[in-house]
């Protein structure tokens, strides 16, 4: 017979990690969670990494997918592996024998949920690894942004902890796929759908509202103001389930019910705090602003020294669009060589940000994110300096090479047309198409105009600039005087 | 007394399968014999501290379950092997074992050493790496008695121990039991009367919730004698007392 001696309570205590850490190696060992991480992987691969994989190159714009992409598809599969770790004991019939066990049944139950939600963010931190190296052989300026990837985590692990209670109070085969189910809906119906229309700011929890603004982590910093509360509202509500789950299996234990009580109180209490602070949210040109955990260091813009192409106009722009600046140049150079020198022509290119601002910050469906697809500029000051922005516009991700003939138009459109405003004159539409060789696109008269501009050599047309670009940015020219 | 009882009882609705049950029980293997329904196993379920009785009072190991504390220290003496053992399949024997060796809270030092003893007192160590989908009903009601023993359980409750076991097996675990009983008190709830005339050094007999018998095996042989149904004395005994108590 083997000799055993029960532990006295001294040592007891002192082994305790050593138990916990033995019995969690054990739930990793068997977590069903391992079983889905290639499912995961190809997930990731095929909608979050492709769907970055089309955004430009900017740590804030990429980093989007990670809770507009990633996190929903990996908290379906978290919610639904931990409840069916959940519900192992009612399902495998164990319960009799785990529950007569002497460690509290709250305590092995955390150290199931505990290796569930361990392999979850395992999975989720690897692809956010594999996005961020992916980026960082792309980018040219700045670094990894980390608070969407904590929100990431938060909400992940709320949903392991709803999942997973499910599991225990409700064990059964269909509490899984019910769960995953239930995680569908709260993320894509109740936030998006419900809370959106009555409640826009409420639905600023959701990881998946929240709408990352282009020029964030470029021109100006980014806001972390809502992942704290996004953080604070799936944090609390992690902990206050866990919580209850030791309320409902504390089977008479005062010290395990006021521990758990303790802790469903603290989740309950950041849960509503969260909720409070998101009404308070509200939109502003850089991002979304509450006013509780703003800091206001924040509003100020980065500094950095443009990078720049010298040439006739010398073209300038922020390093983070350093990869763009040959085509941007490329597709300038004609127009460049039109007006350089020119009298009201820019004497230099400079890139502002853009005064894009998402509207209400929440976008209408997942895929709407501000992308690199066009350009907008203005021509200020004495000697004049293009301001070029390159504009975001709602769309699906679109590659970064439709945004040099975008800017090129802009440049047109800011040297040939009124100040501050839009081509609206005919004559101006006119060789505006025919330095952009569209001419296929105006009315009859214009087109023929255009046409007669296009037909010119550069030097004829750069000699009639020469003369006319005053009057023509005025409107003083009609299209018959167009040569 | 390991084991004491007073007036026992506890009801589903209205079905009353424990019924003012009265029992002392000291070290040594005792059987609790007695037909389907007969409230053996809510018996041994209280005892395990799985159920809480509707009323009577019961003491383990010189401790009230009752109290949370006192329901602990129990728990870390106790063994249990439910009459349906539910398993983990992933799991190898070694892993099955010392899970439940951790939820005994043992101490970490003692485990290794403690589980292989286990697996091999149950004449598994040759699976002890194989995962418990691939074994016999057999080889898991084994692999249940041993995670019941680990913790070298002062009071040992056992429901349908040998129930799978083939004949071999029930001889050598039998063995076992009576090893146990020279220190630990053993309860054991069987249909086998063989199994209590094997191993028990006390049994008693239940009926509709109520202990009808209890002495040794050969008393319950002699209570047989002139009886007809059965074919063996113990299984004299038991029909004899079965029917004596209906009448």
């Amino acid at each position: 017979m083997t000799s055993l001696t029960l532990p006295l309570r001294s040592e007891s205590q002192r082994v305790r990690p050593t138990r916990r850490a033995r019995l969690l190696r054990l739930e990793l060992h068997h977590s069903t969670m391992i079983w889905l991480l290639p499912l995961l992987g190809a997930l990731f691969y095929f909608d979050a990494l492709h769907k970055a994989a089309g955004y430009p190159p900017f740590w804030f714009v990429r980093s989007s997918v990670i809770l507009h992409e990633l996190v929903p598809d990996v908290s379906l599969f978290a919610a639904g592996v931990a409840a069916w770790a959940g519900s192992r004991e009612g399902r495998r019939q164990t319960f009799d024998l785990v529950s007569i066990a002497a460690r509290p049944r709250w305590a092995t139950a955390l150290a199931s949920f505990a290796a569930t939600t361990i392999w979850t963010l395992v999975a989720f931190l690897g692809c956010v690894s594999v996005l961020y190296g992916f980026t960082a052989t792309q980018a040219s300026w700045g670094g990894p942004p980390w608070w969407p990837v904590a929100a990431g985590v938060a909400v992940l692990f709320a949903f392991c902890a709803l999942g997973f209670a499910a599991g225990v109070l409700l064990p059964g085969r269909f509490t899984a796929p019910l769960a995953a189910l239930v995680t569908f809906l709260v993320l894509i119906v109740a936030f998006r759908v419900v809370l959106n229309e009555s409640h826009p700011t409420f639905a600023l929890l959701s990881p998946m509202n929240s709408v990352p603004h282009g020029d964030a982590g470029v021109f100006f910093h980014y806001f972390p103001d809502l992942y704290i509360v996004q953080i604070m509202f799936f944090a609390g509500i992690a902990v206050a389930v866990l919580g209850g789950l030791g309320l409902a299996t504390a089977s008479g234990s005062r010290i395990v019910w006021r521990t758990a009580a303790v802790v469903t109180a603290l989740g309950l209490a950041a849960t509503c705090t969260g909720v409070g602070l998101a009404g308070t949210a509200r939109v502003e040109a850089n991002g979304v602003v509450i006013p509780a955990v703003h800091d206001a260091a924040s509003d100020r813009p980065i500094a950095y020294t443009p990078v720049c192409q010298q040439g006739a106009i010398p073209v300038c722009v922020h390093p983070a669009f350093r990869a763009y600046l040959p085509d941007l140049v490329a597709a300038l150079n004609p127009l460049i060589h039109q007006f350089a020198g020119l009298p009201g022509a820019p004497v230099r290119v400079e890139q502002n940000a853009s005064s894009t601002v998402p509207e209400n910050g929440v976008a209408s469906s997942p895929t709407e994110i501000d992308t690199l697809v066009g350009a907008s500029a203005t021509l200020t000051g004495n000697p004049p300096v293009l301001h070029l922005a390159l504009t975001e516009v709602p769309s699906q991700p679109e590659p970064p090479s439709s945004q040099p003939p975008a800017a090129a138009g802009a440049f047109v459109d800011a040297v040939i047309g009124p100040a501050g405003g839009t081509l609206g004159d005919p004559a101006q539409a006119a060789i505006e198409a025919a330095l952009l060789d569209s001419a296929g696109s105006l009315p009859g008269a214009a087109a023929k105009a255009a046409n007669r501009f296009a037909a010119l050599a550069p030097s004829v047309q750069r000699a009639w600039l020469a003369t006319h670009l005053r009057a023509l940015r005025s409107g003083r020219i009609a299209l018959a005087q167009v040569p | 007394m390991n084991i004491d009882i007073d007036h026992l009882t506890r009801r589903f609705g209205r079905t009353q399968a424990v019924a003012g049950v009265d029992l002392r029980v000291d070290p040594g293997v005792f059987g609790i014999l007695g037909p389907n329904g007969a409230g053996k196993t809510s018996l041994l379920r209280m005892m395990a501290t799985v159920l809480q009785p509707s009323s009577g009072s019961l003491q383990l190991l010189g401790r009230d379950p009752a109290s949370y504390s006192q329901r602990r220290e129990i728990r870390r003496r106790l063994g249990y092997l439910p009459q349906n053992l539910g398993y983990y399949p992933g799991f190898t024997v070694v892993e099955f074992v010392e899970y439940f060796a951790l939820l005994k809270e043992m101490s970490p030092a003692q485990i290794p050493a403690a589980v292989a003893a286990a697996v091999e007192r149950v004449e598994l160590g040759e699976r002890a790496k194989s995962k418990l989908r691939t074994l016999s009903g057999g080889m898991l009601r084994r692999v249940g008695i041993a995670q019941a023993i680990v913790n070298d359980p002062e009071l040992l409750l056992l429901d349908e121990p040998t129930a799978g076991l083939d004949p071999e097996q029930r001889v050598q675990f039998r063995a076992v039991l009576r090893e146990f009983g020279e220190t630990a008190t053993v309860v054991v709830s069987t249909h086998l009367v063989e199994d209590v005339g094997a191993a028990c050094t006390e049994v008693a007999l239940m009926d509709r919730g109520s202990i009808v018998f209890r002495g040794t095996p050969d008393e319950l042989r002699a209570r047989g004698v002139g009886h007809s149904l059965g074919d063996a004395p113990l299984e004299r005994g038991y029909s004899a007392v079965l029917a004596e108590g209906r009448a």
